[in-house]
């Protein structure tokens, strides 16, 4: 049993999820205990309210079992996060019947998930030509941040950015990283 | 683990933190590199990103311990029995981890003192990680006031008085005559108060505004800085301050000194909120500016929003311009104590009192 369990734990997200398609409900626990946490943060992210990002949480991880028999989930990460987004965005929309939605609460995670990885599968020469390509505020951060492993603080320390401006560079940053390589991929497949 | 990645690729994705970890990192218990790695995840991982932003609202942190009381227990398990058991497994082994990090400790105070090296306060803190929640302006104006005897920074004997200090006349607006100086007679020498012998001493311009220390401009600034005041409240007639700034006359700036002198006089009538607003004001314009994070430190913990007091006087302690590094340590573990983060309060106490500086007597009473 112990054996089983040990296993269980270290078993990848997507494993798990096989698991409890097949009936295992025992993975929904290390899910949650994977999970739980950050799916509250978000919660709180959004709807800024313990009680009912706790009850999000609950009422996901309840519905788990069902929604993926009904979907097919290549990657649960991002999946269950936009899951838990849309809900609570869902119950934003509930309770302000006529406020919109600040823009920053839509935007598309998935557009980050793809910038990542085309980063992550660029190969380090043509990485560096992008970084080049940069405007200053974020070539400086890109630079400092990933390449010589610097925190927020220290990022900022050295640029005299507030942390906010450091992170807004990174992700510019990082989006226009992805555009550049994508760009020089197509000039040098025509 | 967010501790290394998995190849040396500047965009690999580190492995998703433990919840120990990130709890470790909200806290800003996590070493410099665990911290760095952290923040790369949060770059790559929206979810994580997402949640960390989510769990700095006051309040989450708490919630959270509840939240695991919902886990979905496997059926055919005796849920009660089994989180009985996993309880008091926990239980036991929190015991016995504290009672090996106090041996560790006590071995480790030893050990340094023995050996005469040791890391100063500031130092064990900037290796410390910190972070700047916002400061909500309606988060101010809801605080509750700390009871007098439970407020820090107003007993001038709290201050340590910087020996070799450059003092510097305040700058005032003209016109105001200077007070004539009060004559009294000087106590006895035996019964002078214990001087503080042990206090760093400071080669840095201070100024006294209202009796307390603030580094001078000169210090800080190559420039001479000066805040716009008009930003800081919108007139009627404009619908935002964007929308002020567009029609109105070039900003009339207010010397740094003067804004600083109002906020201080603030502080010295207990009206915290009024200062802490006005220094939160500055920081958005300098936010490195020593004076304005050491005293919306003090503020913010008069105010029981300890959270911002810590992050505040942490980044005061470990500021580059250290005249406030000293006190700032001081108020930090004060802070960490109402926290009820009680070990790391008590670590932080030893090291003063290791520090052997002006609140090392204080710090072994607390100790004590």
């Amino acid at each position: 049993m112990f054996l089983r369990r040990k296993h269980t734990e270290q078993a990848s997200d997507e494993d798990l999820i096989t698991l409890l398609r097949n009936g295992d409900r025992s993975s929904l626990g290390y899910l949650w205990d994977r999970y739980a946490h950050l799916l509250f943060g978000v919660g709180m992210k959004y709807l800024r309210d313990s009680e009912r990002s706790k009850d999000c949480v609950v009422e996901l991880f309840a519905d788990l079992p069902a929604l993926l028999t009904k979907h097919q989930v290549e990657r649960f990460r991002p999946w269950v996060h936009t899951v838990m987004r849309n809900r609570c965005l869902l119950v934003l929309r509930n309770t302000r019947h006529n406020v919109g939605l600040p823009e920053e609460l839509l935007e598309d995670v998935h557009s980050e998930e793809h910038d990542s990885a085309v980063l992550r599968e660029a190969e380090l020469q043509r990485l560096e030509h992008a970084i080049d390509q940069l405007n200053d505020g974020q070539r400086t951060c890109i630079r400092l941040f990933h390449l010589e492993r610097r925190s927020y603080e220290e990022v900022g320390e050295r640029t005299g950015y507030a942390p906010d401006q450091v992170r807004s560079h990174l992700q510019n940053g990082r989006r226009n990283l992805r555009i550049i390589l994508e760009r020089h991929a197509d000039q040098s497949t025509h | 683990m967010p501790t290394r990645a998995h190849t040396d690729h500047p965009f690999s994705r580190p492995d998703p933190p433990s919840k120990a970890q990130v709890q470790a990192y909200l806290e800003g218990r996590l070493p410099r590199d665990q911290e760095q790695a952290m923040e790369r995840s949060m770059e790559l991982d929206p979810l994580l990103r997402d949640a960390i932003e989510g769990l700095r609202i006051p309040g989450a942190a708490t919630a959270l311990e509840s939240l695991h009381e919902q886990r979905p227990s496997p059926p055919g398990t005796h849920g009660r029995s089994a989180l009985f058991l996993i309880g008091a497994t926990l239980g036991m082994l929190t015991i016995g981890g504290i009672w090996l990090a106090a041996s560790a400790l006590l071995e480790n105070d030893r050990n340094s003192s023995s050996q005469g090296t040791h890391a100063t306060s500031a130092e064990t803190i900037r290796e410390q990680a910190s972070y700047t929640p916002p400061l909500d302006p309606a988060e101010i104006a809801t605080a509750m006031e700390q009871p007098e005897t439970l407020r820090i920074g107003h007993v001038p004997e709290e201050r340590p008085i910087p020996l070799g200090s450059t003092l510097a006349p305040v700058q005032r607006e003209p016109g105001i005559a200077p007070l004539d100086p009060i004559r009294s007679k000087l106590p006895e020498a035996a019964h002078d108060p214990p001087r503080p012998a042990r206090a760093k001493r400071s080669s840095r311009l201070l100024l006294f505004p209202h009796d307390l220390k603030l580094v001078h401009p000169d210090e800080q600034y190559p420039f001479d800085p000066g805040v716009d005041p008009t930003l800081l409240n919108v007139s009627a007639q404009y619908t935002d301050r964007r929308t002020q700034q567009a029609n109105n006359e070039p900003p009339r700036t207010v010397r740094y000194t003067d804004y600083m002198d109002e906020a201080l006089g603030q502080f010295s009538r207990n009206d915290h909120k009024a200062c802490l607003k006005s220094l939160d004001f500055l920081l958005e314009q300098y936010p490195d500016d020593v004076n304005a994070l050491f005293y919306a430190g003090l503020c913010s913990y008069n105010l029981a929003l300890y959270e911002h007091a810590r992050n505040f006087l942490h980044r005061a302690a470990t500021h580059p311009i250290d005249s406030f590094n000293e006190e700032a340590v001081w108020y930090h573990a004060l802070t960490l104590e109402r926290l009820g983060e009680h070990r790391s309060a008590q670590e932080a106490f030893a090291r003063i009192v290791a520090d052997d500086g002006f609140y090392a007597e204080r710090a072994a009473a607390r100790l004590r």
